[in-house]
């Protein structure tokens, strides 16, 4: 069943304080107990809105939120603001977890069944409160090849398999592979260009030693 | 034309296509990270800025709109809680030896003494007369240390990517390392894997160390699955003090391992 595109408007408790107030987590790195309300407050809505795409049912999204939280806790003194925005860090960290549950779960992501229109970004886009990398993930999305922003909605919406794609698009699977890497890595050039995913250093993670 | 050196570029693509499976689909093409040179192999495994884009290719696709139900968050908090006390102060879990594995270890000689001498004290405390109480004490599952460790302050757990190696099942399998760096224990968890004739060939755990050198990683013992098991619970026993765990692979070995690898892996774990 199709899922409906998102209208509701953000909450005290939703993910608009996901992307506003001084950072948190140098703190909940710190061990600061005061912080754990406030990490809830701001990435609650995050966390829970992508646990809700990525699990089957309420039950296992509350329980997929309370890992990545433990996720995030533990991870904090890895966040970098020179590399990327808080947000987008935790939205990391969820995504790993989301897609490590869903294969330990079914070994086979459910068959996606995104509308387009869900997956349109102009609407969603431009907010003030969204983070700069962000801002800048989108429009470097608008620059990509038609088919290969099909095949990336898709692998990103649910973690889809490259045959699940190729599946639904009809396209050859080694077409979906190249479309998806190529897309991606694309995306994180134009970023790069920005000055995004390279630390203070200058540093590209990962080519430290090419 | 075989002898001839790789391209420097198709080696970065290599590890760029292998980092973006990984980031989409949490499935890393072992062919890819096979092509990719081991001088380059570690920083490769933990480069996540391709994990960083897709994050933020998410957010700007698919923005969080939807509300947390409202108990969830003193379940969150409570947790969490749990967590900053355990590591402010209060005692921390007694360290647990090794019980019996779910899936049976390996060990090198010389281990296996020191292995055995741990048993020979655990089964004595065990039956020590204890005045107040004739109870037995069961030794606790590696799946319930597992879960116990993943409570301890510093203890992370980290996501493994397998393989498209046919031992794979198919690509249906998964598996994570829950891991103490301060105690130097961890337990490998995985789910899915095609079980082994120990006669044939056996599984083995390797630790990349970032403060040794990467082309020689520690070798964290050789393991089987049962047949008769879909989801299996091994302990970590690394030959070596491990200093800062950067990598946990799963390789396809001969029957009692090797000190070098093959490097069929099912599994790769960056720590990031």
């Amino acid at each position: 069943m199709p899922q409906d595109p998102p209208t509701s408007h953000p909450s005290d408790d939703g993910p608009s304080r996901a992307q506003s107030g001084p950072p948190i987590l140098p703190r909940v790195a710190a061990g600061d107990p005061e912080a754990i309300n406030e990490c809830y407050d701001r990435f609650g809505g995050l966390i829970w809105s992508l646990a809700r795409r990525f699990c089957h049912n309420p039950s296992d999204a509350e329980d997929a939120v309370q890992e990545v939280f433990i996720d995030v806790w533990k991870s904090a003194d890895r966040f970098d603001a020179s590399i990327a925005s808080e947000t987008t860090f935790v939205a990391m960290i969820t995504r790993r977890r989301l897609i490590d549950r869903a294969r330990r779960r079914s070994r086979r992501p459910p068959m996606p069944t995104l509308p387009e229109q869900a997956a349109a970004p102009p609407e969603s886009i431009g907010d003030a409160e969204m983070s700069e990398d962000v801002r800048l993930a989108a429009e470097a999305f608008e620059k990509l090849r038609p088919e290969q922003k099909q095949v990336l909605r898709l692998a990103i919406h649910q973690g889809c398999s490259h045959e699940q794609i190729a599946t639904t698009t009809g396209m050859p699977l080694g077409t979906v592979k190249t479309h998806a890497r190529r897309g991606l890595i694309k995306i994180r050039e134009i970023l790069r260009a920005q000055g995004k995913l390279i630390d203070e250093a200058g540093n590209r993670p990962g080519e430290d030693e090419a | 034309m075989s002898n001839a050196r790789p391209d420097p570029e198709a080696r970065l693509d290599a590890a760029s296509e292998w980092l973006a499976d990984r980031a989409l689909t949490g499935i890393g093409d072992a062919a890819a990270l096979t092509a990719v040179p081991s001088s380059r192999r570690l920083a490769s495994a933990l480069d996540e800025s391709l994990e960083l884009t897709a994050a933020a290719v998410d957010l700007a696709l698919f923005p969080p709109r939807e509300t947390p139900p409202a108990g969830l968050r003193a379940k969150v908090t409570a947790r969490l809680e749990r967590i900053s006390e355990a590591a402010h102060g209060s005692a921390p879990l007694p360290r647990s030896p090794a019980p019996p594995a779910t899936a049976p270890l390996t060990e090198s000689p010389r281990w296996g003494w020191y292995a055995a001498a741990v048993a020979v004290a655990i089964a004595a405390f065990a039956w020590w007369p204890n005045p107040r109480s004739r109870q037995v004490v069961e030794p606790a599952t590696p799946d319930a240390l597992r879960l116990a460790l993943l409570e301890t302050p510093s203890t992370r757990m980290i996501a493994g990517a397998c393989t498209d190696d046919p031992l794979c099942a198919a690509q249906e399998s998964c598996g994570d390392i829950v891991w103490n760096p301060e105690r130097g224990e961890g337990y490998l968890h995985l789910v899915g894997l095609e079980p082994n004739d120990p006669q044939e060939f056996q599984y083995q755990l390797w630790i990349v160390d970032a403060t040794r050198d990467e082309r020689f990683p520690i070798d964290g013992g050789v393991f089987d699955i049962p047949a008769d098991r879909d989801e299996v619970v091994v302990p970590i026993h690394a030959a070596l003090p491990v200093g800062q765990a950067a990598l946990f692979a799963v390789s396809v070995e001969k029957p009692g391992g090797t000190v070098v690898s093959d490097r069929r892996f099912v599994l790769v774990a960056p720590v990031g």
